[in-house]
């Protein structure tokens, strides 16, 4: 699957996951409520991994953000530690749609 | 000062209109429709009473002192007013309003707040649910109260009730919602943040758990439920049938897919089961004076957020049966009929302050179903 084709299949996984119903993103249309943007995604992890209050483990942008879909718990955005719509751990999505969606993220710069 | 989780169900109404704009009550019918009362600031609940008096309940709109909750929108911690804003009033039956009673707001903006939810009359004793926000909030919220000559007194707090028994074993979290006056002389209030069926002695404040739901299946994972693929149920409106039967409108939360809400029955030995299904964000549950139910959807939410004028009346059938009899209201929150069938509707319960009002559909109940 070629980059193209990973960023549409991430895209298809993103609205199947119901993503945008938390986060924003405009390539995806959405305009989610309860959680951080997803717009420049791609710039934000790379920020956030050098952020000195990071607290996840990993040291790539496309590390933070498959991080942050399987295991988001290890570190929450500034602003969101209380919010009641606590991000899932979405270990029930393949890793193949996992894969996808990291590529269609990293994207957006 | 007792911690006060989020009131689950509430914050999401709350959210889900906290970020669209305001509209009229726009009906399929609108011939049908005469507009009570306006001006209402995020009104949740109406009750008709036999004397053909109208009561309406409002969130409010905070006050002049502030108090500091986590924002269940942003999750940071956020100044919210607090004050007595939220009302009670009356509408007679000549349709002169009159201020009832006060009761407590927490508000910080549009949909973003917590005050006056349901009402019931009791044995001639008016009763109001007031619904919770999160943090060390002021401890007349999350309770249930009687209201005799315009003085407010508390029947029981619901939350500490949750705080020490936490019936459905996942988040402490309490916001009594649905309230209905029980055939057996007791309250019934459906905790919209707590998922459980609770009967109450308007006299001693005593509590008894009728039921706990069970979550809703769902396509994501839910970190309040231990990352269960179920969304939590949202119990919103409690109506009887004349045997005495338990029915309870769940809403359910997020990702508050269409099809995804239902009714359920609650026997009196407190078993639980499906009634009807394929229904979406169900805000409230009454049985008309034709002895049929009646639900209210909320609307339906997108990606986009919650989607403009999507609101509607369902007559409840059961399996999957029930019809749409009104469509186009602008976000309903509750249902009351007198005893010639005509409906009264709260719409925009959680937008800007004053835009909140109170529509009359006259004979809904011998509406047909509307076309798809």
């Amino acid at each position: 699957m070629d980059n193209h084709q990973l960023i549409v299949s991430g895209l298809e996984v993103y609205r199947s996951q119901y993503c945008g119903l938390c986060h924003v993103l405009d390539s995806a249309e959405a305009g989610g409520l309860f959680g951080p943007t997803h717009n420049a995604m791609g710039a934000t992890a790379e920020q956030r991994i050098r952020d000195p209050k990071y607290t996840g483990m990993a040291t790539t942008a496309e590390g933070y953000i498959r991080e942050s879909i399987i295991d988001p718990a290890v570190y929450i955005v500034l602003g969101y530690g209380h919010t009641r719509y606590q991000m899932p751990a979405y270990t029930n999505v393949s890793k193949a749609c996992v894969n996808a969606l990291v590529q269609m993220l990293l994207q957006e710069t | 000062m007792k911690k006060k989780a989020i009131a689950g169900s509430r914050t999401v109404l709350a959210l889900a209109l906290a970020v669209f704009a305001f509209g009229v009550a726009v009906v399929s019918a609108q011939e049908m429709s005469t507009t009570v009362a306006t001006g209402l600031n995020g009104p949740m609940g109406v009750l008709v009473t036999s004397d053909g008096s109208v009561w309406v309940i409002d969130t409010g709109v905070g006050g002049d002192r502030e108090v500091e909750f986590p924002s269940p929108l942003s999750g940071e911690l956020t100044v919210y007013k607090y004050g007595q804003t939220a009302r009670i009033i009356r509408i007679d039956a000549e349709g002169t309003q009159a201020e009832v009673a006060i009761l407590p707001s927490v508000y910080t903006s549009p949909g973003d707040g917590a005050g006056g939810s349901r009402l019931a009359m009791l044995n001639g004793t008016l009763y109001a649910t007031i619904g919770a926000l999160s943090g060390d909030g002021p401890p007349e919220m999350g309770a249930v109260v009687r209201i005799e000559a315009g003085r407010v007194t508390e029947v029981v707090n619901v939350w500490d009730f949750e705080s020490d028994q936490n019936p459905d074993g996942f988040r402490l979290e309490s916001n009594p919602y649905g309230l209905a006056a029980g055939p057996d002389g007791n309250l019934w209030v459906a905790d919209a943040a707590g998922n459980d069926l609770l009967k109450i002695d308007p006299d001693t404040g005593q509590i008894e758990v009728v039921a706990v739901f069970d979550g809703v299946p769902s396509p994501i994972p839910n970190p309040g439920r231990g990352d269960a693929m179920e969304s939590d149920p949202v119990p919103t409106g409690v109506t009887f049938d004349e045997d005495g039967n338990v029915y309870v409108s769940l809403l359910p939360g997020v990702p508050f897919l269409p099809g995804s809400a239902k009714v359920v029955k609650v026997t009196t030995d407190g078993d639980v089961s499906d009634h009807a299904t394929g229904l979406t964000m169900l805000t409230d549950l009454r049985t008309g004076p034709d002895g049929e139910l009646y639900a209210v959807s909320f609307g339906r939410f997108s990606e986009q957020g919650p989607v403009p004028n999507s609101g509607a009346i369902i007559r409840v059938k059961e399996g999957t049966e029930s019809e749409e009899i009104l469509s186009g209201l602008s976000f309903p929150t509750s249902i009351d009929f007198n005893a010639g069938g005509d409906a009264y509707v709260t719409v925009d319960g959680m937008g800007e302050p004053g835009t909140g009002a109170l529509v009359m559909f006259k004979g809904l109940t011998s509406r047909p179903a509307v076309d798809p």
